[in-house]
């Protein structure tokens, strides 16, 4: 079952800034900072996805573990305020000896900082450090803030929408891919204590959802991937509305698309592309997500109508080279064109297609970025699996605000 | 009405942070005036006819153009074919004139045509505006609008924030009439308005660099932000306390009568050469923009720096400068730098200007710091020399005397 803190409209959400190890799939272990919640050990990458309602008055505590100060901000939420002895005061710059050391009211190491604002509008934020941000949130400390419309009921498909009734953002599954680069440079600069030279910032992993392919495809809470919990994997049936949110969470710009497909951007920032009664959502095959930014999109995969007897298509079995993935043969394909259908698998290759579903991939077509460390295939590439009607459970694709706690996955 | 405006391309002298100075080639509004960069912002009202007149001062050719205006660029060939220039150019002491009609609103830029990628970066660049008519009289719908009535664009404050970067190795380099390889580009500063943080919150002045990107604001006053990337490189700013509507992009509108394609952002990225209005009615507090590519918030590596801007939103102004500081003090107890503290005899400063000059040299801008300091220490000192430093308090309503004078010489 989703998490959703709904209730009372008052969600009270307790973040630790802890440090902590990904690992990627080219054996490295990296450090990093990161925030997490009240079910995890270590610091996750990216941190606990907060999902709140519209309206709700979003109380989140920060309890710093790291040996410096750190903090939240919220970009893109108005009225932030730090709760004290004396009240609510607005959180905002801070000065110590006339230099700006945080952009936000920051906690020191073993204190907790209280911050609270309401979630007025809906939609997909950021929230990240406000501290030392040209390191802290390289390091990892950045998520996601998901504000549900009001109305949104988890239990109820028929209230799914991104910005509300008549926004034309309904949705059947939702995603989130969040992206950003790793310099493993800085990493071990700062887990040994040593200066690093923003200049030199050069990155050699590019992750989605802080894993970098082909683990991005592994399921959420993969128990070998105890730190990076979500998994970046978009699967839907033929005609569903798919919602996918893309968040810039690093420093550089990067363009993904879907192969052979189009998403419509129907809002950035967490503001909806409509002016009253004019539409201004559009069609992109590339969206450039800068950092920083967020970018809705309603995905629609409606077929090609293809069909062994009706309307059937010549079917050369592609290339050896063209199927496999990886040293030892394993490919995606079905075998068959056919979607629901499984075919032939040459020798030597295994199939790991489950019921003739299709996949093509989504990644950055800055083509450096889909390697880890230089080696392809790697980085910020996922897949989209389009299974055939009636396969996919009502558990996929619903996106859950991450407690280890929580995972289906685990407890069985 | 004829806008007639004299510009003079000269060499001149920036100031770092540290207290370095670097070679810039600026536009001055007088032969003796400094040389400013950005250049000085070119003001017009549709309607009007724009003569600008380029006196070079500089030992190579220099030209400008107008990227968005109605002036046809006339490029200069030398006698073997090669393209030497892309609009008319003056030669070393000779002067050029231009001239457009002022014929639509914008946020427009304006710059060399004449090896650009050497003297856009050597600072011959800058903002135009374009005012509609009427912008300034009450009885017009277009009054204190930046693209005329009914555009989404109307404001009470406006500030132009332009993006740049700057590389003092090739500002040395092509200073000395060396050759240039444009593929070694690698600034180590990152500028608003010819500044880079903090020193670009401190007050305008008539140094080469003088414009601020503090922007005082009412509570309650519409804010028009003039976003203009005249860099090599693409950039993200973000709103600390956003969002603002993008109402225009590379000075189009983007409401018509038949569609209003205004949209809201919390984070822009503009390419180079780009343009984009933004308006916002920001609460009160300080909220800065800031690059959201995070590794560019150093001044050679020194965080925090780079190019960020402030929104400074009040219930009231100051109406007097700040007394000035006292009692100065420069000590060189330790090698390699300078202990300096003060008196602060100010009630109301919003910061301080730390000024040092080499020897006999100019003084130059060390650092700039916020509210409440009263010590310093520069770490940018070479050994075994003597220097000479002074401070000041400012305010919104402009800058206190200078302290006394300190001078101190550092150990070897
Ligand atoms: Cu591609």
């Amino acid at each position: 079952m989703p998490t959703q803190a709904t209730a009372n409209g008052s969600p009270t959400i307790h973040l630790r800034a802890v440090d902590g190890y990904i690992i990627t799939p080219d054996g490295a272990s990296i450090y990093i900072w990161g925030y997490r919640d009240e079910t995890g050990r270590a610091a996750q990458l990216p941190g606990p996805t907060i999902i709140v309602n519209q309206g709700d008055t979003v109380t989140i505590k920060l309890t710093n573990e790291l040996r410096e100060n750190v903090s939240l901000m919220f970009p893109g939420q108005n009225g932030v305020f730090r709760l004290t002895n004396r009240g609510a005061v607005p959180v905002g710059p801070i000065y110590e000896n006339g230099r700006l050391v945080s952009l936000t009211d920051y906690v020191p190491p073993r204190g907790t900082v209280i911050y609270q604002f309401v979630a007025s509008q809906p939609g997909t934020y950021i929230y990240h450090s406000g501290t030392e941000i040209n390191k802290q949130v390289p390091m990892g400390l950045y998520g996601v803030i998901i504000v549900r419309p009001a109305g949104f009921d988890p239990l109820d498909p028929a209230t799914w929408s991104a910005y509300g009734p008549e926004t034309d953002t309904e949705f059947d599954r939702e995603y989130l891919l969040v992206v950003a680069e790793i310099d493993p440079v800085l990493h071990e600069a700062v887990r040994l204590g040593k200066p690093y030279r923003p200049s030199t910032y050069r990155p050699r992993y590019w992750t989605i959802n802080g894993r970098c392919a082909p683990d991005t495809m592994l399921p959420d809470r993969a128990t070998y991937l105890p730190h990076q919990p979500y998994g970046s994997m978009i699967m839907a049936e033929p005609g569903e509305r798919v919602l996918i949110r893309y968040i810039g969470a690093g420093c550089d710009a990067h363009p993904l698309h879907p192969h052979g497909n189009h998403t419509r951007v129907v809002a950035l920032d967490g503001r909806l592309l409509r002016n009253g009664t004019q539409d201004l959502s559009h069609k992109h095959f590339t969206v450039l997500v800068g950092p920083g930014q967020t970018y809705d999109q309603i995905f629609q995969w409606d077929g090609l109508g293809y069909d062994p007897v009706t309307n059937p298509i010549p079917t050369p079995i592609p290339n050896l080279r063209n199927q496999a993935i990886g040293d030892v043969g394993w490919t995606m394909w079905s075998g068959s064109p056919y979607l629901g259908q499984k075919g032939d698998i040459p020798i030597g290759v295994t199939s790991l297609n489950v019921t003739g579903e299709y996949y093509f991939m989504l990644h950055s077509h800055s083509e450096p970025q889909i390697t880890n460390w230089g080696e392809f295939p790697g980085g910020m590439m996922t897949m989209i699996g389009i299974f055939p009607v009636g396969t996919l459970g009502p558990e996929v694709g619903r996106l859950q605000r991450n407690s280890r706690a929580n995972s289906t996955r685990e407890r069985r | 009405m004829l806008v007639s405006i004299e510009l003079w391309a000269r060499p001149g002298i920036v100031s770092l942070p540290g207290g370095f100075p670097a070679v810039i080639w600026g536009l001055a509004t007088s032969p003796t005036a400094a040389p400013q960069v950005p250049g000085p912002v070119l003001e017009a009202t549709v309607g009007d006819m724009v003569e600008i007149t380029l006196h070079n001062m500089l030992n190579e050719p220099v030209s400008l153009t107008f990227p968005g205006q109605e002036i046809a660029p006339e490029p200069v060939l030398d006698a073997s074919g090669r393209l030497v220039s892309l609009t008319r150019f003056a030669a070393p002491g000779r002067s050029v004139v231009y001239s457009f009609p002022a014929y639509r609103p914008g946020t427009f830029r304006y710059e060399s045509g004449t090896s650009p990628e050497r003297q856009v970066q050597m600072g011959l660049y800058g903002a135009l505006i374009v005012r509609p008519a009427g912008w300034d009289d009450p009885a017009s719908p277009n009054y204190y609008t930046a693209y005329g009535a009914d555009t989404g664009s109307g404001y009470d404050v406006e500030a132009v924030i332009l993006l740049s970067e700057f590389d003092r190795a090739a500002h040395e380099v092509i200073a000395t009439g060396d050759v240039y390889n444009p593929l070694n580009y690698a600034p180590q500063y990152w500028l608003v308005n010819g500044r880079p943080f903090p020193d670009c919150v401190a007050p305008p002045d008539t140094s080469t660099q003088p414009l601020t990107s503090r922007v005082p604001v009412l509570v309650g006053q519409r804010v028009l932000l003039r976003l203009i990337n005249s860099g090599f490189l693409a950039h993200t700013l973000a709103f600390q306390e956003g969002p603002a509507r993008v109402v225009a992009e590379d000075g189009r509108p983007r409401r018509s009568p038949l569609l209003d394609a205004t949209y809201d952002k919390n984070a822009i990225t503009l390419g180079a050469g780009q343009s984009a209005d933004l308006v916002f009615t920001p609460p009160e507090g300080e909220h800065y923009l800031y690059d959201r590519d995070l590794l560019h918030l150093v001044n050679t590596d020194d965080y925090p720096g780079g190019m960020m801007a402030l929104v400074d939103v009040r219930t009231a102004f100051p109406v007097t400068p700040p007394e000035a500081p006292s009692s100065l003090t420069a000590t060189a107890a330790l090698p390699g730098q300078v202990e300096l503290t003060w008196i602060n005899n100010a009630a109301d400063e919003d910061g301080f200007v730390l000024e040092r000059r080499t020897g006999a040299g100019p003084f130059l801008r060390v650092t700039t710091l916020m509210v409440g300091a009263t010590a310093y220490t520069d770490t940018h000192v070479e050994a075994n020399t003597t220097y000479t430093y002074r401070v000041l308090a400012f305010n919104l309503a402009g800058t206190s005397a200078y302290s006394n004078e300190a001078v101190v010489t550092t150990l070897p």
